[in-house]
């Protein structure tokens, strides 16, 4: 037997371990193995909530464009834009909005095959003629997106919390591995009509294994993403008198010195025209900073297939003509490193088939976070020491929040009720509540079936507002992946009758 | 006369060929984990060969790093299929319960020393502000001698249990770092 498992516990497979070749990891001291494992249940239930959260939210916004197209189905789609599309939309764009600094035109794309502008909060929509038809700037998407990037705090404090949350959730993820030299040694073994405490390790173990590569990107890139603002404050302060901008200059590219006086829109067909012989740049979005002045400019991010990085961005000058490459693609290891954490982070590098990799990974990591805790939990009650009121509130935490943000797309769909009360509030209720009444499996199996109702409720509003709309297309795709979830999710089983040891 | 190039079929052929390999490459472990405690080197180091083949085939069609990412998440989605095949689904019941090829206990790790709640917020604050200040500092010590760098890491505080160790080396980065910001080559 290993020297890290506990002596006093003989098990009925203790014959099966003894039979094990020796591992072919490297042992690890006992107590090197004692204090990590302690950091790791620790400092793992402090943050876990947030994780989970986080976790939980980002899973659910890898499909953001599917869920933005989900939401407004009504607006046209197309699956390309002319350049004169293009050039009309911004002269629009720049007419109804002459005060904005910045206009980000997002050229159709696969996952989101609409001709659309980012304008401050809001987001317009052009037909093929480059008319501006109509706003979707699906407001349940964007408190989506803000609930994970921000938990919902002011901004730069929100993102440097979520940032920290990365950095806890990489600790966790590397001291798991020291706490648990064998886990690669039973990297197959999934034992789920075990003992409760054995099931929920095996799948902690096994989950936490072969999502590892994907866990420790995801993290590392959460935390280096949330955290680089803070970096970057510090960076400024020492290097350039506090000068971001500048510190920024090599990765997102310079921004020219104002000029109001007017100028003649730029040329953008003829931006655009310069991409037509170069078979591996896909333009996708197009940034125009002061539109109509003679401090414009024009930068286009092209896609390039074959490359994990996001973008390489070009600048025109007003006329068309190609000014400058920022180098994301070549230009050092740091700028394609920089460029390339936000695909792998978002997993929209691939299409669908990565993004659905993704999605069930996010799963995984969700479930990983839930059964660590759960293993932690189960452990302490074997001890004798039960928290019961801790693991209502965590079977809570786990699935109401999954309830609350279903409602949060159920209530808004209905009565544009505001998703971030919707989402928060109930949630701190069930909490309350589960803390003061009845046990786990109580709350467990409610909100499951609570989860299950609220999915099928959010299909069954979708198509009552949008009639034929949500039959089609992504939309589609959308409720019937919802239906499954909710089908998933419904407690069907009775539990299985567990033994009390493997 | 057809003047038309033929489509080139040779990077999906090599993408199809990855993806076999991936699934022999995690048959091969899956092989190895089962036959212990036989001898089950070969197997071992053939299946990881397999998988880094795999991800190197993958970069005609994907591109380089690309086919990385794509192969490492292949190689997810193939082990989550064997462990669904090998695993323990309903309790076993009479001599049909074969055993499962498992570490005792489910390679749970040793229980760790008692904690308590100072010792825990001590070790939040550390693993927060504490580790955030020396990332920080580490962080513009790399941009001030490598221009165009970023790195940070709090990773340590997160996995160490003794507080002490890690104060003093956090202080000791944030030190050192602070040093190096304040000796860069102006």
């Amino acid at each position: 037997m290993d020297a890290v498992t506990p002596p006093s516990k003989p098990t009925p497979s203790a014959k099966a371990e003894a039979a094990n070749s020796p591992s072919i990891w490297p042992k690890v001291s006992p107590a090197f193995v004692r204090t990590v494992l302690s950091g790791h249940s620790g400092l793992g239930l402090v943050a876990a909530a947030l994780i989970y959260i986080v976790c939980l939210s980002g899973t659910v916004a890898v499909f953001l464009n599917e869920l933005k197209l989900w939401e407004e189905p009504a607006a046209p789609t197309l699956t390309h834009a002319s350049p004169q599309a293009v050039q009309t939309f911004a002269e629009a764009l720049a007419k109804a909005h002459p005060k904005v600094p910045f206009i980000y035109l997002g050229l159709p794309a696969d996952d989101m095959p609409r001709l659309h502008a980012y304008v401050g909060e809001q987001v317009f929509v052009a037909d093929a003629q480059g008319r501006i038809v109509g706003e979707a700037s699906s407001p349940w998407v964007h408190f989506l997106e803000h609930l994970h990037v921000y938990l919902h705090l002011p901004e730069t404090l929100g993102m440097i919390v979520v940032g920290l949350i990365g950095a806890a959730l990489t600790g966790l993820i590397i001291s798991g591995f020291l706490a648990h030299p064998k886990i690669f040694r039973d990297a197959f073994a999934f034992r789920w009509a075990g003992a409760k405490r054995l099931s929920q390790a095996d799948l902690h173990n096994r989950l936490s294994v072969w999502g590892a590569p994907f866990h420790f990107v995801v993290a590392w890139t959460g935390a280096y993403i949330g955290l680089a603002s803070l970096l970057l404050f510090a960076v400024a302060g020492v290097t350039t008198k506090g000068d971001i901008a500048k510190v920024t200059a090599p990765i997102y590219g310079s921004v020219p010195k104002a000029d109001p006086a007017p100028a003649p829109m730029p040329d953008l067909v003829k931006a655009l025209a310069w991409f037509d012989d170069k078979p591996d740049l896909e333009p996708t979005l197009i940034s125009l900073t002061a539109l109509g002045t003679r401090g414009q400019m024009v930068e286009v991010n092209a896609e390039m297939p074959k490359r994990l990085i996001y973008a390489e961005r070009y600048t025109f000058d007003a006329q068309g003509r190609m000014t400058h490459k920022l180098g994301l693609s070549d230009d050092g290891l740091g700028k394609q490193v920089f460029a390339s954490s936000y695909p792998l982070h978002f997993g929209s590098f691939g299409g669908l088939p990565v993004k659905i990799a993704y999605g069930l990974l996010g799963v995984a990591l969700c479930v990983v976070t839930s059964s660590g805790v759960t293993i932690w939990l189960t452990r302490r009650r074997e001890r004798g020491r039960p928290a019961e009121r801790l693991e209502k509130a965590w079977a809570v935490i786990v699935w109401g929040s999954v309830v609350t943000l279903t409602l949060s797309a159920a209530l808004w769909l209905a009565f544009k009720a505001p998703p971030v009360w919707v989402f928060w509030a109930p949630l701190a209720v069930l909490v309350a509540a589960a803390v003061a009444a009845k046990d786990a499996r109580f709350w467990i199996v409610g909100l499951r079936i609570a989860a299950s109702l609220t999915l099928a409720a959010v299909v069954a509003i979708h198509v009552v507002r949008f009639g034929p709309l949500a039959f089609g297309g992504v939309a589609l795709g959308v409720n019937l992946t919802l239906l499954v979830l909710a089908a998933l999710i419904a407690p069907w089983r009775k539990p299985i009758a567990r033994a009390e040891a493997a | 006369m057809n003047t038309a190039a033929p489509p080139n079929t040779g990077p999906t052929l090599l993408a199809l060929a990855a993806t076999l390999m991936v699934a022999v490459g995690i048959w091969m472990l899956w092989l190895a984990w089962k036959r212990n405690p036989k001898p089950r080197g070969g197997l071992i180091a053939g299946g990881w060969a397999l998988l880094v083949a795999a991800a190197v085939l993958l970069a005609p069609w994907a591109g380089g790093d690309r086919g990385v990412a794509i192969s490492t998440l292949l190689v997810a989605a193939a082990a989550a299929v064997f462990i669904v095949i090998s695993g323990r689904w309903t309790p076993p019941r009479g001599k049909k319960a074969r055993p499962i090829r498992a570490t005792a206990g489910g390679a749970e790790p040793a229980t760790g020393p008692a904690t308590t709640w100072p010792r825990t917020l001590a070790a939040v604050l550390l693993a927060l502000p504490v580790s955030t200040a020396a990332c920080v500092a580490a962080g513009v010590a790399m941009v001030v001698w490598t221009p165009g760098s970023q790195a940070g890491a709090m990773v340590w505080t997160c996995a160490d249990r003794k507080l002490l160790r890690t104060t003093i080396g956090l202080v000791a980065i944030t030190a050192v770092c602070a040093l190096a910001v304040v000796l860069r080559p102006q």
